[in-house]
């Protein structure tokens, strides 16, 4: 039998009192709620992008919380709301956009509804049949901030980025062009039209224009632009002449141009350089007449067939170009009138 | 010791339902309120047979335009084509997925019919005063509340398919009428259920007259 | 009867048996002899722990019912819905009484629960608590088997895979902070003690509890 040991020898242990309020480890789990909900909203508040307004004269297929903005086939942006303006005159479209899409958002950036459509020059956006109109966007150059836009009613014809020049033609009247209007060299598409107005004194047209590179080099200060719309037709001396540029112009219009072989050597002319539009091939290359005289004929017999414009030959070369006839009566018989503007060759038979 | 099997009823005792205080009824007709929480205390739920019964059959009524009306109307590029519930299930196991199919088959047919049948043999049972399977009837009776909100599944997939399938013209999902019957099925079993007194199950047949109104 | 009872004595709420109700140990339950019922269970830290629990559900309950459950996509659309909006969009669709009821089951009967859960439960931290805590506790308690968390996530399971057939899509946040609610919800109620927040009210009659908890067999008031 063993000997125990004396109690009170025995030290006694210490007390160590329960340590009250002792935090459960259960708090973890709303404080884990907390973190993980206050990441989400602070992420969500993060990658919010900024909010704009793009009025629209009306709001085709455009539906609030499904319409995209898209550039280059990417989604930018999404229409929040569409209601009518406070004079109800126009639609204000409130869109979203993604925060990438933030610093695109200037002063000139364009917006337009993209939809299905058959044009003249062919039939665009069919995919939006399935996926519904979308808002197309354009770049601006501009550098300050913008949040209100108006929308455009039509697509810009030339989307921003794209090479080429711009120039302006003076019509005499618009034919049968429009906006979209091809403009053709050497029968390949260079560029098309983009805009036209009525000149500042009513007595022409201005033509916007842009030819695509690298069509645009082509372009010098001496090149020569005409009318290709539809058919040229013309039955002369010289035979039946039938010229048209494609079946597109022989519809919609279009423009051709060419450097006439005469002209000086130079460089591609510079944007918004002025030229003339003329109204047909023809006159569009004819050479600047550099020694030309009038001529008026008198004439016996009829002036049948003889119309204003008719080459004037001489051994089948032609040398000028009928300008006029009328009549007039001379004491002993009467006799027609007519003048005509000649090369440099001088007829000898004539009085000046 | 021997102990005394005796229910509070026949103890001339009042449980109360919202914090279990056992208490003596105050004299008259009716028990009076509890003395903790002050909710009304009653004996066995107010009524109970009878209300029971009611919601019982009118969501027996709602059952057939339930399953016989379409649920969920799905347009395709101009074309419709509605569906009931069983067109669903079908659906779902032509297109191969038959888990899904016996889900939905489960919750939202089986689960409602058997429902109503097992409330019906409870009242029954317990209006003929039946003493026999007590442990049983109180089973069934637990299962019948906890089975209950799952038929509530098919409104639900009806309810966010609907959300997200608005892509017209290519496809959109449109609620049809049979839904709300189905829903009000769902929910008036619940109420059933729940007004449905188990401790009746429990009373012996003369305890019962006095209490069950 | 009369005279101090130790115990606590209850009617069994399934066979209406009078029995008495041992001290429990902590995670023990008590059932009802007769009829199998749990009749009380004993967590341990009542209080505190389902006040955590319902926090958090409370914070979740939230970015549940904001963020997107899912986002689909599809032949170049887009589409995407929260709780509240698939409630809202049957509304739109003309069927109004199923939208309130998806609502309710989905969105109110969760909400209002957490919500009367953390009064009372943060009322009686300082006890006694007023009367109408108990009331509370009373309204919670039936919004309970109303809130069908578990039901709409099977729901919405089922209809994605159904969708997932024609669209590609991406399960979103909000999908998982129902999850997540389902989970927290069946937490609190696992443990929770009803007893321990009825042994903290005032009662109806103006008793203050005492802190032992023994009582006598009441008499039931007349009136209120």
């Amino acid at each position: 039998m063993a000997d125990s040991p004396d109690p009170s020898g025995i030290p006694q242990a210490t007390v160590v009192p329960q340590r009250r309020a002792r935090i459960s480890i259960v708090w973890i789990i709303p404080i884990l709620a907390a973190v993980v909900a206050v990441g989400i909203a602070v992420q969500r508040i993060m990658n919010e992008g900024p909010t704009i307004t793009i009025v629209f004269k009306a709001a085709e297929g455009l539906e609030a919380g499904k319409t995209f903005v898209k550039y280059k086939n990417v989604n930018i942006g999404q229409v929040t709301k569409v209601e009518l303006s406070r004079d109800h005159s126009r639609v204000e479209v409130t869109a979203k956009m993604a925060k990438s899409a933030a610093d695109l958002m200037v002063e000139d950036a364009k917006f337009w509804v993209v939809e299905a459509r058959v044009t003249l020059s062919g039939v665009s956006g069919l995919g939006t049949l399935l996926s519904g109109n979308f808002i197309g966007f354009e770049v601006g150059k501009s550098k300050k901030e913008e949040r209100k836009f108006t929308g455009l009613e039509v697509a810009p014809i030339i989307t921003g980025g794209q090479a080429g020049r711009q120039f302006l033609l003076k019509a005499e009247n618009l034919g049968s062009l429009g906006i979209g209007s091809p403009i053709y060299y050497r029968r390949l598409q260079a560029g098309q039209v983009i805009a036209y107005d009525l000149a500042g004194d009513g007595k022409s047209i201005d033509l916007k224009i842009f030819v695509n590179a690298p069509y645009d080099k082509y372009v010098n200060p001496g090149t020569r632009f005409w009318n290709a719309s539809g058919v040229d037709v013309s039955f002369g001396a010289g035979g039946l002449d039938v010229r048209t540029q494609s079946l597109v112009a022989l519809i919609a219009g279009g423009l051709a141009f060419d450097t006439p072989a005469y002209a000086e050597a130079a460089g591609p002319a510079a944007a918004d350089t002025v030229f003339t539009l003329y109204g047909d091939q023809a006159s569009a290359l004819k050479h600047a007449d550099t020694i030309s005289q009038r001529y008026v004929l008198y004439f016996n017999e009829t002036l049948r067939g003889l119309t204003a414009g008719a080459p004037v030959l001489l051994v089948g070369l032609p040398m000028g170009r009928w300008s006029r006839s009328g009549s007039t009566s001379i004491r002993r018989c009467r006799a027609f009138e007519g003048a005509w503007r000649s090369r440099p060759f001088r007829s000898a038979s004539s009085r000046a | 010791m021997t102990t005394t099997i005796l229910t509070a009823a026949e103890a001339g005792l009042v449980s109360c339902g919202t914090c279990s205080l056992v208490s003596r009824p105050a004299g008259g007709a009716e028990p009076g309120y509890c003395p903790r929480c002050g909710g009304e205390l009653e004996q066995r739920h107010h009524h109970s047979i009878q209300y029971t019964w009611a919601l019982v059959i009118a969501a027996a009524i709602c059952y057939i335009p339930a399953n016989v009306l379409p649920i969920l109307t799905t347009n395709t590029l101009g074309s419709s084509e509605s569906d009931t519930i069983m067109g669903g299930v079908v659906l779902l196991y032509r297109t191969g997925s038959w888990p899904l199919a016996l889900i939905v088959l489960v919750a939202s047919v089986m689960v409602p019919l058997g429902k109503l049948v097992a409330l019906s043999y409870l009242l029954i049972s317990v209006q003929r005063g039946s003493i026999k399977s007590n442990h049983e009837r109180t089973r069934l009776y637990r299962l019948v509340e906890f089975i209950g909100r799952w038929s509530m599944l098919d409104v639900f997939v009806a309810t966010f398919t609907v959300a997200l399938i608005q892509l017209q013209p290519l496809m959109s999902m449109e609620p049809a009428p049979g839904v709300l019957f189905f829903a009000a099925v769902v929910v008036l079993t619940m109420i059933a259920a729940e007004s449905f007194d188990p401790r009746l199950i429990w009373d012996t047949p003369n305890r019962r007259q006095g209490h069950h109104g | 009867m009369t005279g101090r009872l130790a115990l606590e004595t209850i009617a069994c709420p399934a066979c209406d048996l009078l029995q008495r109700i041992p001290p429990l140990p902590p995670g023990g339950k008590a059932r009802c002899p007769r009829c199998g019922e749990t009749l009380a269970s004993c967590p341990s830290d009542p209080l505190d722990r389902p006040l955590a629990l319902t926090l958090a559900a409370a914070i979740v309950f939230i970015v549940a019912n904001t963020a997107s459950l899912m986002d689909l996509s599809a032949v170049g659309r887009y589409a995407s819905t929260t709780i509240p909006n698939g409630a809202y969009e049957m509304w739109l669709q003309g069927q109004e009484i199923t939208a309130v009821i998806v609502a309710f089951c989905a969105v109110i009967a969760p909400g209002a629960y957490i919500l009367f859960m953390l009064t009372v439960l943060l009322a009686v931290r300082r006890p006694p608590a007023p009367h109408w805590v108990g009331e509370l506790l009373r309204w919670g308690s039936s919004m309970q088997p109303w809130s069908m968390g578990e039901v709409m996530i099977l729901g919405i399971m089922v209809s994605l895979i159904k969708i997932a057939e024609l669209a590609s899509v991406d399960v979103g946040i909000g999908m998982y902070a129902v999850g997540g609610l389902v989970v927290l919800l069946a937490a609190i109620s696992i443990t929770f003690d009803p007893r321990e927040i009825w042994k903290r009210v005032v009662w109806a009659d103006g008793r203050v509890p005492s802190r032992a908890g023994a009582h006598e067999a009441t008499g039931a008031g007349t009136g209120r």
